[in-house]
């Protein structure tokens, strides 16, 4: 599909990046259209999600987003996806599994940044870094405010995770906290790609955190105020599967309706943004 | 004026102490918090150090309280030098600023963390004090997690104590940079050093409707926007957000008292937790 899409596009419709043309990128920034980068991962999510999970997620954020602002005339492009992010937190994850590829902090923020250049170069004035694996939130809110200070561009980070949090409540069902592969994961890849769950692969688990935590000890990409990247061994004990949750859970229709909340707000956030720029 | 901050004059900095004091903290296997201040305009109020002096003052202050609970603590080596301001804060370049990137900020920790780290201590703290430090220190403290037997954690005062201490202030706007919330902890901290005649207030021009969590990530919000359209500056000149000449050092007190709560919870839940952090090892 070319640029600019058609008023009836559906977000399976909207392209990835990859497969623009050099033509459509042009008409798009010309036309003063947004892009949106999604950041995913390459790493393990327990026996029932493939490695590209974050990444997966991410872009199909990304296309919702396009598809669903398309519609009402605002333009927004999807952007090359990276599908690499920085090691897992140990206090999520404290054991190293195969298949997981990770790449620094610093290899992150240097790639980040430079793709930030290329698309301002190329005329895109506003610039959105879309969250797909925690460990790259710092990294992105580096990234968005250095090529923010070098540029005419404005580059955004935006954490959905933050942003749904009084919604996402809503349409979760397991009983005890979800974290990576459990069931809002897991939902969403039922809905993007259920060729690619194994669903005979479902097992739960829950590390066993301090029952009586201090005030806001939650983690910063959550919109806490405590950043911990360690915890004593005893309270990862068992931790064999490299989840945190339940994904029998999960079903694609509450994958979809994760979709929609993160998309509501998404597209908020952009609306304004663009009415902003239009404005000034 | 609490009884809550016991003698926090006393507590002395790291500079302020001795290599052999240093080894008994070790032996002790005390806490070090370790404070990210700045180099920075405060407008024309306050001084260029304000950020670095409000984090060494928490941490005395947080030390000493510590102390009264018997808790071995003490006050790690304070980073006066931080990332340059957000665009979507100050979008003007003021004198007296003398920042880093982010990259040699973030070296710079990792190897103040190492060196602290090397010599013993496994319970280290970042206390956040300028908000553009916020995302290098936790990618610091993730690093220095995974390669060190050290237990490295970041604290946000900004999302653990101030919406609580919001009563405390009588500007209905918001408060920001150089703003209420600050002057009142500098006239607690160095009254001598406000130039309270100079306060001058200043607020932006908000559009109406934000998006849910439309706020900076260091203030716990979800999007991070570094540069604002016209007309959000209109009449920025001094480098200030809010209304400093509300301020007063009573209710400085009355702030620090509830940030140092804040933080003596976080650490003493830690010390019941973290056991296994003993430096058995070592």
């Amino acid at each position: 599909m070319t640029f600019p899409y058609p008023e009836t596009a559906t977000w399976r419709d909207i392209p990835i990046f990859d497969e623009l043309t050099s033509h459509d990128v042009s008409a798009a920034a010309k036309a003063g259209a947004h892009v949106i980068v999604p950041f995913g991962a390459t790493e393990q999510h327990a026996g029932h999600l493939p490695l590209g999970t974050d990444t997966y997620q991410s872009v199909d954020i990304a296309r919702r987003a396009a598809a669903t602002l398309n519609h009402e005339g605002v333009p927004l492009i999807v952007g090359p996806a990276v599908p690499f992010g920085p090691s897992a937190v140990q206090s999520e994850s404290p054991i190293d599994f195969p298949g997981s590829v990770y790449v620094s902090h610093a290899t992150l923020l240097s790639l980040t940044r430079d793709i930030c250049h290329e698309l301002a170069r190329q005329g895109f004035k506003v610039i959105y870094l879309v969250c797909g694996h925690a460990e790259s939130d710092p990294v992105l809110q580096i990234a968005a405010k250095e090529v923010s200070e070098e540029t005419d561009a404005s580059v955004l980070s935006v954490q959905w995770l933050i942003g749904t949090q009084p919604k996402y409540g809503t349409v979760k069902r397991a009983p005890g906290s979800q974290g990576h592969a459990g069931e809002g994961e897991t939902a969403r890849m039922l809905a993007s790609a259920p060729h690619l769950v194994r669903t005979d692969k479902y097992v739960s688990y829950r590390p066993a955190l301090p029952a009586d935590p201090a005030a806001h000890d939650k983690m910063p990409y959550l919109g806490g105020a405590i950043g911990r990247y360690k915890y004593p061994p005893q309270v990862f004990e068992g931790f064999e599967d490299g989840l945190w949750g339940d994904p029998e859970y999960a079903t694609a229709e509450s994958g979809e309706a994760y979709y929609r909340i993160i998309d509501d707000w998404l597209c908020e956030v952009i609306r304004k943004e663009h009415a902003m720029w239009q404005s000034a | 004026m609490s009884e809550q901050s016991p003698k926090h004059h006393a507590v002395p900095t790291f500079d302020e102490m001795t290599s052999v004091e240093i080894g008994a903290a070790i032996k002790e296997n005390a806490v070090i918090l370790i404070s990210l201040g700045a180099t920075e305009q405060h407008g024309a109020h306050l001084p260029l150090g304000a950020d670095t002096m409000q984090g060494i003052e928490l941490a005395r202050r947080t030390v000493a309280r510590l102390h009264a609970e018997g808790h071995p603590a003490i006050v790690g080596p304070a980073i006066p030098f931080g990332p340059r301001g957000f665009l979507s804060e100050t979008p003007i370049k003021l004198p007296g600023n003398v920042n880093l990137s982010a990259s040699t900020f973030m070296k710079v920790l990792e190897e103040i963390g190492r060196e602290i780290i090397d010599q013993g201590f496994r319970r280290v703290y970042f206390l956040g004090f300028h908000a553009e430090s916020d995302a290098p220190m936790q990618i610091v403290a993730k690093s220095l997690c995974e390669t060190t037997e050290a237990n490295v954690v970041t604290l946000n005062w900004l999302v653990g104590a101030r919406p609580r201490y919001s009563k405390y202030m009588e500007a209905q706007a918001q408060d920001g940079h150089g703003g209420e919330g600050e002057t009142c902890r500098m006239l607690a901290t160095a009254p001598h050093l406000c130039r309270m005649e100079k306060a001058e207030p200043w607020h932006p021009t908000i559009s109406e409707n934000q998006p849910e969590a439309d706020a900076l990530p260091y203030l716990g919000g979800g999007v991070g926007r570094f540069k604002m359209a016209e007309p959000y500056f209109q009449g920025f000149t001094s480098g200030v957000t809010g209304d400093p000449q509300l301020a007063t050092a009573d209710r400085g007190e009355l702030v620090y008292d509830l940030m140092t709560g804040w933080l003596v919870d976080v650490i003493r839940h830690d010390l019941q937790g973290t056991e296994d952090y003993s430096r058995a090892e070592l």
